[in-house]
């Protein structure tokens, strides 16, 4: 009986370390990241410019939202950017892991560090090295075309080129994380399986798509989908390179919500556009969370 | 059969040496431009003809960057720690101690990695200015110091620890905090360091939470005073890259040391995740 007792208040004690241990974590947690939520949600829902008193407006910021231009047109720039983001993105980190991999030790971790080091530099440097690069009058790609004897480009400064430039640099920036991934899951194949194909004859092509290939299932499906919701919120770099424009050519769904909110002040409807971003992203999680457990069954 | 094999593989060698070149090149661009003079900045040579200091020194006499280099070696540090006190205390209770409701209130944890930045950052700039934080480099810190992230990948690395070392101390009568400080945290040095590694990084880097919180200039953290140099006035290239090169020296430093644990963390929460 006693022993049980001195056995109670022990997990009632365990109990009470674990819950001081929680707090202050989760405090933050609750404080910065579930009430935001909350509060998020529940702005969207009112017409609100973030000084005078909130009006409720029911559904009116949403039924707005699907009939703004600008918005859909951010939705469709958004995806635009996906779609020549992250197929390169893929196969580039996909090729210089391969690449990577077949080298010396010592040459693997020069070519790694150099890859890799753009990744370490914050965007906003990344943006701005990208916009001196991309210069329309004397930049260095301009330059270089003019040597080859090509005519001079706009690039950031033409609508047709503006995101595509953006891609470029952000490919430039994370290429080096996704390789890394993908590196590692390529040294996780047992050398064996090579070494067996060898002995029956298959040459490097046939192993790559035999053998290393389906054993990169998961570090691949993690790369796409997380390089896929890293851009659906790009901002930094374009912030830098093109502040949305020219005229809107490069306004993503994030940089429309930045704009409502800070430089707009039409917080209520920014708030909405948040919310369906939101939605479009957990999508996106769901769908990688089913990935990545089909992988594994 | 052999001799292809041998020229394949210098030929791999030479295309893993012209992409790294490629991909470094517009870092070298950065650094080189910075001790360009004013009038040949746009000439495609990487070796200037004269090298002019000039931005180095404008950006520290004239534009008080170091100021904005302060602010951020202090919201980094901090962030960073705090980040990992308050992460590390969580993952010890996920991964040793038994409680009612572990499993779901460790769910609800994790769910916080799914939610966007862009989705709460209004909201979370509210709060802040009702704590009477924003226009303080407080304001900036305390809101990201919490999150799901830290606490899933130091619980995962908790958890391979023998439970054997935290057992014989208890006999010892040590209480559980003394073992998180004493048994455990010591093990966990290298998750430790890559965790904190990263968060440094991520914060001295970070651009969009300090530019809604702060807007007086005596408290831009290095990024956004960056960013700023760009819109004032005409782009003076040389001072700009003078900027990015000191702003790069962080995290060139911490790169150079600690590679292998950022590559680390990186495959941990990539591929085992």
């Amino acid at each position: 009986m006693n022993e049980r007792r001195s056995m109670l208040t022990l997990r009632k004690k365990e109990e009470r370390t674990a819950w001081l241990m929680l707090l202050p974590n989760t405090i933050g947690l609750f404080i910065f990241v579930f009430i935001p939520v909350i509060y998020a949600f529940y702005i969207s829902f009112h017409s609100w410019n973030g000084l005078t008193e909130m009006k409720a407006v029911a559904l009116k910021n949403y039924v707005k939202l699907f009939t703004d231009k600008d918005f859909i047109e951010s939705l469709k720039i958004t995806l635009k950017y996906a779609l020549m983001y992250v197929p390169s993105l893929f196969v580039l980190s996909l090729t210089f892991a391969v690449l990577v991999n077949s080298l010396t030790k010592k040459l693997q971790e020069f070519v790694r560090t150099m890859i890799f080091f753009p990744y370490c530099i914050s965007a906003v440097i990344s943006g701005l090295l990208w916009s001196f690069l991309f210069d329309p009058l004397n930049g260095y790609f301009n330059q270089i075309l003019k040597i080859a004897g090509f005519p001079k480009q706009m690039f950031l400064g033409d609508p047709n080129q503006a995101l595509g430039c953006i891609a470029v640099t952000s490919i430039w920036i994370n290429v080096g994380y996704n390789m890394v991934i993908i590196l590692a899951a390529i040294k996780d194949i047992p050398k064996e399986y090579y070494e067996a194909s060898s002995i029956d004859g298959a040459n490097c092509i046939q192993q790559f798509f035999k053998i290393t290939l389906p054993h990169l299932k998961n570090a691949a499906s993690f790369v796409l989908v997380i390089s896929t919701i890293n851009s659906f919120q790009v901002f930094d770099q374009i912030k830098l390179l093109t502040s949305g424009g020219p005229n809107g050519s490069t306004t993503t769904s994030v940089l429309f919500v930045f704009q409502q909110a800070f430089e707009q002040n039409k917080i209520g409807y920014a708030s909405s556009a948040a919310f369906v971003l939101f939605v479009i992203l957990m999508i996106l999680s769901l769908i990688q969370l089913k990935l990545i457990s089909t992988d594994e069954a | 059969m052999k001799k292809s094999k041998k020229v394949l593989s210098v030929v791999l060698v030479i295309i893993g040496l012209i992409i790294s070149v490629t991909l470094f090149f517009p870092i070298l661009v950065m650094f080189i431009t910075s001790i360009k003079g004013d009038t040949e900045i746009f000439h495609l040579s990487l070796i200037p003809k004269s090298i002019s200091f000039e931005g180095y020194v404008k950006i520290f006499t004239e534009y008080g960057f170091l100021k904005n280099i302060g602010n951020s070696l202090f919201v980094a540090t901090v962030t960073t720690f705090l980040s990992l006190f308050l992460q590390s205390t969580s993952a010890y209770a996920f991964a040793r101690l038994r409680f009612r409701g572990k499993k779901i209130f460790f769910l609800i944890v994790l769910s916080t990695m799914m939610i966007p930045f862009s989705v709460i950052m209004i909201p979370l700039f509210l709060i802040t200015k009702t704590l009477h934080l924003t226009n303080t480099l407080w304001g900036i810190i305390i809101p990201i110091a919490a999150n799901g992230y830290g606490v899933y990948l130091l619980r995962q690395f908790f958890v391979t620890i023998p439970r054997d070392l935290d057992e014989s101390a208890h006999i010892d009568g040590a209480t559980h905090f003394q073992i998180f400080r004493k048994v455990l945290l010591p093990l966990c040095k290298p998750i430790l360091v890559t965790l904190g590694t990263s968060y440094f990084i991520a914060n001295w880097n970070n651009y969009l939470w300090p530019l809604i919180v702060t807007t007086k200039p005596e408290l831009k953290l290095v990024q956004v005073a960056i960013a700023g140099f760009r819109s004032e006035r005409q782009t003076l290239w040389n001072l700009i890259f003078a900027a990015t090169v000191v702003a790069s020296v962080p995290i060139f430093l911490l790169f150079s040391y600690f590679q292998s644990y950022i590559v680390e963390g990186i495959k941990s929460s990539g591929v085992k995740g």
